[in-house]
């Protein structure tokens, strides 16, 4: 059995019960990690409390430097980590090479913006007066990972954090432990300090509500789904704790009748079942100008069916299996309970009869609008295609959501760019683009989608305290 | 082609050649770059930013081999030569991380004239021209190439034509990072022959320049009948002021690696200490018993403690320029001026004169070498007057921790910057750069990133 967390720089047995870790292409258990307990968490908050008195005054380029360093030391174990994320996680090796990659080169990103993170200065605000800004860090911030991409999500959190200077203790998904301790494991070997990036494994229920809740953390990161991340914020509340909320979302794609529609449908699909579709991020909704319908359907329906599903693992696998049983059915039922009220099933909509948790590529063509795909949260590898007769229809249908996170349009017309970026609600608008995120620039949802952003600069403004302050010369 | 000899001041030797270019290789060489600089503004600036951070670890691995050249060819003890490589190393980090971090801007407008929004876009300036001088030739040529290329120039360098052999060296590591043909350029010769060839060239569009301030001068008039954007960091003649309340054993340490450090020859240096009159004797008393323990010789050898290595001025000319000074200076010459009994190499052992003459030429001009005039003053006023009473404007720094005494120094004190308690030194993350006759411009921080792209502004109108 696996110790299950990583404390001050050194494994920590976890005293809670057994999790099993499943691999989702056979639905074999292949590994027991221990719980974390609210007494595990609690030596995590202390080591990582400890630690922030040694690493909080070093030189901001310092912590940059370090963190670099240690990035690398990731990088040099990519061939081992990969197999490990596919394993737990269920994505294709491609997917998992791609997505630590990306979390690694985000670590980079922050340990390089370390050198460029100033202040303000504001002279004469009165005679013999002046003011400056400073930013200081936090203290111990809880970051909460979830299983869909366990390390990216991580170092969204924990490359702000610690160049910002403060300290961590993380929890990743209950499902994916592994790939998260190794990751701890290889950043210290690279130079980390100890303490300074905890990781303790559990439920959320228990491990997640014990770091939610103690008084030695400042911050809750948290990444998943809405009604977690609502109950996160309460939680919160008391203490006052920051909290950032990158939580569920359905973005709206629009495509115009003076498209490029292959590029356009390329895309869709990508957005779509990329990572089997599990994704915060993601094309859940594609509304098309009626004119061109047709050929938008018709080529994202042969994408859908052309796909090659199997175990991540195995040669030339294009999607996985969706993560586990229940998130299977889930996203089954969603597509039941649609089709029962409309629409026309165009590809998928079938989960195969075989052991490991897969769901077949799914088009659904106008569903009614009050349907569960056009609802709620797909977390799966189904799209539903909407005909809209014009722009404001599209416009109109894909703020009709409770969440706002990402949404994009293909267009080659300057003012509808122009109109759906202002008008579509979400965080992020894309033009004639797929729906890649940029460690330049901010990422975070409105509505339901969550409070706060990642990314960018602006991510350090969640790990920092501002003061203002005024020194009198006179 | 002619060839110019290059010379270990220490020894007097000739260590190799390089070239003595014409105007006609500066055009190939500009020809080159603006060739190149199509490709290289197009290439994504993350692959560019990826391509100097190899180069940083490039010269990072050969430190040892490009100090060893440096040394050599400039004078410079092995330590210092280190010294330097490592900061060309950390600056060009600097710009590899700093160049996908850059922004432009987003403006909503008034819709006076029809609905419409601005955007404020960073583009590249084209061909830019790097000279450098003989003091720092590595440091002083990474704070302008590492912003430039980051940006997306392309660049036609000039070292000084004694010190251009780590230059090239350096180059060649640029190459091996991945820095594509034609688009950093290096043509070696002296100033008198090619350097109005580059800076007039009609395509080379930016020029950017650290030497002295009579060179600046000229460059800017060759520079201003074609608008080009120019950078000049020139003189100084840095002041520090020494107060009642300051730590006075950390003012010398810091004043002596300031006025000493590369043989004094830095256009950044402590070149005039103003002293409180309560403190006076004991500053002058700790300086003088340190600057002796300096020995000037050979900078690959190592001065046997407690002494400390001092490498010889770079040329004789220096050389004979500092002892006219000095032969000038009046006051008391309280230690060095000799030779050190060197028969070969350009050596001056270092020297500091207390209360040199009113008007006296180490208080006028600036003295690029290890030669330091001391002040006594009792009025703080007083002290700032004479600190502003200099052509130039470079650095600056006060010892106290008075808040009162450090907020007039930051607001009063005409240069372009001011350190508190601390040793003149250009960190990469602070914009540096002269006012008055040390010149206009800034190198190191984001800043210099601004001074490498035109800014556009682009209005996007005729919207519903």
């Amino acid at each position: 059995m696996i110790a299950g967390a990583f404390v001050d720089g050194a494994e920590h047995r976890n005293a809670g019960d057994r999790l099993p870790v499943t691999n989702p292409a056979d639905g074999q258990v292949f590994a027991e990690v221990a719980g974390g307990t609210a007494g595990d968490v609690d030596a995590a908050v202390q080591s990582a409390t400890r630690a922030f008195g040694d690493w909080s005054p070093l030189a901001v380029s310092k912590r940059g430097e370090i963190l670099g360093r240690a990035a690398a030391r990731v990088e040099e174990h990519l061939d081992e980590l990969v197999p490990l994320l596919t394993r737990e996680q269920g994505k294709t090796l491609r997917d998992a090479r791609i997505e630590i990659a990306k979390a690694i080169d985000t670590l980079r990103h922050y340990a390089g913006l370390s050198k460029a993170l100033r202040g303000a200065h504001t002279p004469n605000l009165d005679p013999g007066v002046e003011g400056y800004v400073l930013r200081r860090p936090l203290g111990v911030v809880g970051a909460i990972v979830p299983w869909n991409f366990p390390t990216t999500l991580l170092s969204n959190k924990l490359a702000p954090a610690l160049v910002a200077g403060n300290t961590v203790v993380a929890k990743p998904a209950g499902t994916t432990p592994l790939t998260t301790l190794r990751f701890a494991e290889l950043l210290h070997e690279g130079g980390l300090p100890a303490g300074v990036f905890n990781v303790v494994t559990g439920s959320g229920a228990t491990a997640g509500t014990a770091l939610a809740t103690h008084p030695g953390v400042r911050k809750i990161a948290f990444t998943g789904s809405t009604p977690v991340g609502e109950r996160i914020m309460e939680l919160c509340a008391k203490g006052t704790k920051r909290v950032t909320l990158e939580l569920g979302g359905s973005d709206p794609m629009i495509v115009c009748d003076d498209a490029d529609l292959a590029a356009a449908a390329s895309a869709a699909s990508m957005g779509r079942y990329y990572n089997c579709g599990q994704a915060c991020l993601a094309i859940k909704r594609l509304y098309v100008f009626a004119s061109v319908a047709d050929e938008v359907i018709e080529a994202v329906t042969a994408k859908a069916k052309r796909l090659k599903v199997g175990r991540g693992d195995a040669e030339g696998t294009q999607m996985g299996p969706l993560h586990t049983a229940v998130q299977r059915d889930e996203v089954a039922g969603q597509v039941e309970r649609t089709l029962a009220m409309g629409g026309t099933l165009a590809a998928g909509g079938v989960a195969p009869d075989e052991p490991g948790f897969f769901y077949l590529p799914t088009v659904v063509v106008d569903p009614p609008h009050d349907s569960p795909m056009a609802t709620e949260e797909v977390f799966g590898p189904a799209l539903p295609i909407w005909r809209v007769k014009d722009f404001d229809e599209a416009i109109e249908r894909a703020n009709a959501s409770q969440f706002a996170l990402g949404s994009s349009i293909w267009t080659r017309d300057l003012h509808r760019a122009r109109q759906a970026a202002e008008r579509i609600e979400a965080g992020y608008t894309w033009v004639n683009s797929r729906t890649k995120v940029y460690d330049e620039l901010p990422f975070g949802g409105w509505k339901s989608s969550g409070y706060g952003k990642e990314h960018g600069e602006e991510a350090f403004d969640f790990y920092t305290e501002s003061k203002s302050v005024v020194i009198a010369s006179g | 082609m002619a060839e110019i000899e290059v010379v270990n001041p220490a020894t007097e030797e000739t260590i190799g050649t390089v070239p003595a270019a014409s105007a006609g290789d500066v055009d190939i060489a500009v020809a080159t770059a603006k060739r190149a600089f199509g490709d290289w503004s197009a290439t994504d600036v993350e692959q560019r930013a990826a391509i100097l951070a190899k180069a940083a670890d490039l010269i990072h691995e050969h430190a040892n081999d490009l100090a060893a050249t440096l040394t050599a060819e400039q004078g410079k003890p092995i330590a210092e030569a280190i010294g330097e490589v490592n900061h060309l190393a950390h600056g060009v980090r600097f710009y590899a991380e700093a160049a996908t971090k850059v922004r432009g801007a987003y403006q909503e407008l008034p819709s006076t004239l029809g609905k419409s929004y601005g955007m404020v876009i960073r583009r590249p300036i084209g061909v830019c021209a790097a000279i450098t001088p003989y003091n720092f030739p590595l440091t002083l040529l990474g704070t302008k190439v590492a912003p430039a290329l980051a940006s997306g120039n392309t660049v036609v360098a000039k070292p000084a034509a004694t010190t251009p052999l780590a230059t090239l060296a350096v180059a060649r590591l640029f190459a091996e990072a991945g820095v594509p043909d034609g688009v950093l350029n290096v043509v070696t010769g002296r100033g008198s022959d090619i350097g109005d060839a580059l800076v007039s060239h009609p395509d080379v569009r930016r020029v950017a320049f650290t030497g002295s301030t009579p060179v600046g001068r000229h460059i800017a008039g060759l520079a201003a009948p074609e608008l080009k954007r120019l950078s000049l960091e020139l003189g100084g003649s840095d002041p520090v002021i020494v107060c009642p309340d300051a730590d006075v054993e950390a003012a010398v340490k810091a004043v002596i690696i300031g006025r000493y450090w590369n043989a004094g020859q830095a256009c950044l240096g402590c070149k005039r200490v103003f002293v409180h009159d309560a403190v006076y004797d004991a500053f002058v008393s700790q300086l003088v018993d340190r600057v002796r323990r300096y020995e000037p010789g050979d900078g690959t050898v190592k001065a046997e403690k407690p002494k400390l290595r001092m490498g010889p001025i770079h040329t004789k000319a220096g050389r004979d320029e500092l002892l006219a000074q000095i032969e000038d200076a009046g006051g008391e010459l309280l230690t060095g001026g000799g030779n050190g009994g060197h028969a070969k190499g350009w050596f001056l052992e270092p020297a500091v004169i207390a209360e040199p003459r009113d008007g006296a030429r180490v208080l006028r001009e600036e003295v690029f070498g290890p030669v330091l005039p001391v002040m006594r003053y009792t009025d703080f006023d007083d002290a700032l007057a004479r600190a502003n009473d200099t052509p130039y404007g470079l650095g600056s720094s006060l010892w106290t921790h008075d808040a009162r005494l450090i907020h007039r120094a930051a607001l009063e004190i005409d240069s372009g910057m001011t350190w508190v308690n601390q040793i003149h030194y250009g960190y990469d993350e602070l914009p540096f750069g002269g006012v008055k006759a040390s010149g206009f411009g800034k190198e190191h921080g984001l800043e210099a990133l601004d001074s490498y792209v035109e800014l556009k502004s682009v209005v996007v109108g005729g919207l519903a």
